[in-house]
């Protein structure tokens, strides 16, 4: 696993494959890591193989606070922007456009990077992104569903500032995995929770203090595929129903019978979703359905 | 004709209304209609030779291709995730195209061992005939199809969900095989559609009987190829001569290099343009019409096909009479994983049980039915019931008969949309005459 310095913080990279570059970011409370079971079905299937012969290198940065990166430097309040400045940087790196890939936490910040630097980008995979801002300005339920993940930040930010971080992080992994999904995990498990518990109350910060309108989504016209699981919570469904219509060339598509992490409850079939967007078989299919029609 | 506006949503209910069609430009009308010509006008010589030499696509002939089947085929198509759909005159001609496509005398497939009986007879007997060897392992150790593969090996081939035994085919596992050899994967989802999505677990080709649940109405026979688009034939040319050689039934096309302005389509139009053209079990546009309709409500009855057969497996669980209920809802272990894999919107109509009183309370239970039908057939929107080891599977040894999953005591029912209520009380009426059979005797 490689290092590198992004805005005076260090964020770690693990990689797999060669080939067009393909970046993937993580949710809420995991690491780059999360990825392991996508990218091994990934690179033996999907993207095996690409145009000419070249394949794809998939590249999974921890995000600022998880894994073997550092938390954020503190220099003033984090936002988005400076999460996607890791998107720009690895870009940079690579030497070329990549294709982007964000699940949750890591959609939210993809989709930032996509508003920022357009031009490093090839395409655009959301899974479920919580960019909760979106949901301001809505109709009177997005609302209350806004309100609702409000509250569920306000009591994280409480718990990790009193120090009840088991309470809290209960409520943060019983809402997005079923009521007693926190109770079936492993004593290991909570305690790595625990360590992240601040940069879980940062991201809910971030991706409900974010000021950009959803109206800011219809410059992004890079062709951008939207999942979510069938059996996720109203909140991550509404997110990606304003996106999928105010983004110009979105597909959105659902993984039946999935709900919200699902990245590592259907590896596979998240996979193939991906490989479709990426390759274009996703575009292949629409672009041939008119052509039966015209 | 124009297409929806909501190709964005992939949403099944949607596309199954929507897909493929808006309305007719010349009258207006929202229903498909029904074009029920043999030809269509190839105007100038100049359209007539681009038709012909695959330059567009265009309706020339409906044993080729038909506006209302390209509707269904469209419509499927978009549901399934796939690239191309093609219709067909019935499910087994569905089954035997997908092979033909990619297999020839001194070629093999291998499939799995749990299958309808009329596609292990094409396997068995009619494709052996043909020169195409069919290697049969058993489905429950995925690993047995690398084991059975070798350079002739033109495809795998399993059943989603296969009765009597209901334990879902592995599709992941078989495709990531099948990824490594360069061997496409190709499923029936007949007895699963919507409930379970091949194409996300990697299946390469879907091929589906829309006689049952497509249908639904058990009115009409057909069936249907769908292609996913993802198998990389150019990279495994050298298994696939009829998609990488020289097709001497069509002008010498190659037909890999033939669709590249077109899409990953060279598997379907390969089917289309020659296996279709030459064979003929093409769908008519009446029946394409029939599946069509039955598709509207295809989600609508999926889920109510998925919760009374959930509760009348329950329901015979508890039955005295019965011995044992085979139903992917009761399923424990490897089994159970499985089903949560990939049984993914609902469990489907399909119920299985063992009576007590062998075939003689088989025999008896199906005469006692008074609601259910006694029909050989799955998927209709009626309950249907059938005693297989004197029906379907007659013909078999006794020994295959239990090798098939099939006992003396064994029913099978396709549970259909009536009132919940209503097809307990038919299945009551007619265990609890079992009972009183016994005491008389």
């Amino acid at each position: 696993m490689k290092t590198i310095q992004i805005g005076g913080t260090a964020v770690a990279v693990r990689e797999a494959g060669s080939g067009t570059p393909v970046i993937l970011l993580h949710c809420t409370g995991s690491s780059g890591n999360q990825w392991r079971a996508v990218a091994d079905a990934l690179l033996a299937g999907p993207l095996a193989s690409g145009p000419g012969g070249r394949g794809y290198r998939l590249i999974m940065p921890d995000l600022r606070g998880y894994g073997a990166s550092e938390s954020w430097s503190g220099r003033g309040p984090m936002r988005l922007a400076d999460e996607a400045a890791i998107v720009r940087a690895l870009a940079d790196d690579a030497g070329e456009p990549v294709h982007l890939v964000g699940h949750s936490y890591g959609g939210a910040v993809a989709l930032t990077a996509a508003l920022h630097a357009p031009e490093t980008l090839l395409s655009l995979t959301l899974i479920e992104p919580v960019a909760f801002y979106l949901l301001r300005g809505g109709s009177p339920t997005d609302g209350l569903l806004f309100e609702e993940i409000a509250e569920l930040g306000d009591r994280i930010a409480a718990g990790l500032v009193n120090g009840e971080y088991r309470a809290a992080l209960e409520q943060f992994v019983d809402y997005w995995s079923g009521h007693g999904a926190w109770r079936s995990m492993e004593p290991e498990a909570h305690d790595a929770l625990c360590r992240r518990i601040g940069a879980i109350a940062l991201n809910f910060a971030t991706t409900t203090g974010e000021k950009t309108p959803l109206e800011a989504a219809a410059r992004v016209r890079l062709p951008t595929l939207l999942l979510h699981g069938g059996r996720t919570r109203p909140i991550a469904r509404r997110i990606v129903e304003r996106l999928t219509w105010t983004l110009p060339n979105a597909t959105m598509r659902e993984i039946q019978g999935a709900g919200h992490m699902l990245p590592i409850t259907h590896p596979i079939p998240i996979a193939h979703a991906i490989g479709d967007h990426v390759t274009g078989r996703e575009h292949a299919v629409v672009r041939f359905l008119e052509r039966c029609a015209a | 004709m124009t297409t929806t506006p909501t190709l964005t949503s992939k949403h099944v209910e949607t596309l199954a209304l929507h897909a493929g069609f808006r309305s007719d430009p010349t009258t207006g009308a929202i229903a498909v209609p029904i074009y029920q010509t043999t030809s269509f006008d190839l105007g100038s010589t100049q359209n007539a030779i681009e038709l012909f030499s695959l330059q567009k696509f265009g309706n020339v002939y409906t044993r080729i291709m038909n506006p209302t089947t390209d509707v269904l085929e469209q419509r499927m198509s978009a549901i399934e995730g796939g690239v191309m759909a093609m219709a067909l005159a019935s499910g087994q001609a569905a089954i035997t195209a997908s092979i033909t496509t990619i297999a020839q005398a001194g070629d093999n497939i291998v499939s799995g061992t749990d299958l309808y009986g009329g596609t292990w007879n094409l396997f068995a007997h009619t494709l052996k005939a043909m020169g195409i060897e069919v290697r049969f392992v058993d489905p429950s150790d995925p690993d047995a199809f690398r084991r059975a593969a070798d350079s002739k090996t033109r495809a795998f081939f399993g059943e989603t969900l296969p009765n009597p035994k209901l334990v879902p085919f592995p599709i992941q596992e078989v495709a990531l095989i099948g990824e490594e050899l360069g061997i496409p994967l190709i499923v029936d989802n007949t007895a699963a559609p919507l409930i379970c999505r091949p194409f996300d677990h990697g299946a390469h080709v879907v091929v589906y009987s829309t006689t049952k649940y497509i249908g639904g109405h058990g009115t009409s026979i057909g069936g249907l190829l769908i292609d996913s688009g993802r198998f990389d034939w150019e990279k495994h040319a050298d298994r696939f001569p009829t998609l990488s050689q020289p097709d001497p039934s069509y002008h010498g096309t190659v037909w890999i290099d033939a669709v590249k302005p077109l899409g990953p389509i060279a598997y379907a139009l390969k089917a289309r343009i020659s296996v279709l053209r030459d064979t003929g079990a093409c769908m008519s546009p009446f029946n394409a019409f029939m599946f069509l309709q039955g598709l509207e409500t295809l989600p609508l009855r999926m889920r109510e096909h998925s919760r009374n057969a959930d509760s009348i497996a329950r329901f015979l669980a508890d039955h005295p009479s019965v011995t044992k209920v085979i139903h992917p809802g009761l399923f424990t272990g490897e089994d159970k994983r499985r089903v949560e894999t990939y049984l993914t919107g609902g469990n489907g109509g399909l119920v299985g049980f063992e009576l007590a009183g062998g075939a003689e309370a088989g025999l008896a239970f199906i005469d006692r039915l008074q609601l259910l039908h006694h029909v050989a057939n799955i998927g209709d929107a009626r309950s249907l019931a059938i005693h297989p080891a004197t029906s379907t599977h007659q013909q078999l040894t006794e020994e295959r008969q239990l090798a098939a999953g099939v006992t003396p005591g064994y029913v099978r029912l396709s549970v259909g949309i009536e009132h919940y209520d209503d097809i307990e009380a038919d299945l009551t009426q007619a265990l609890d005459g079992l009972g009183q059979l016994a005491k008389a005797a």
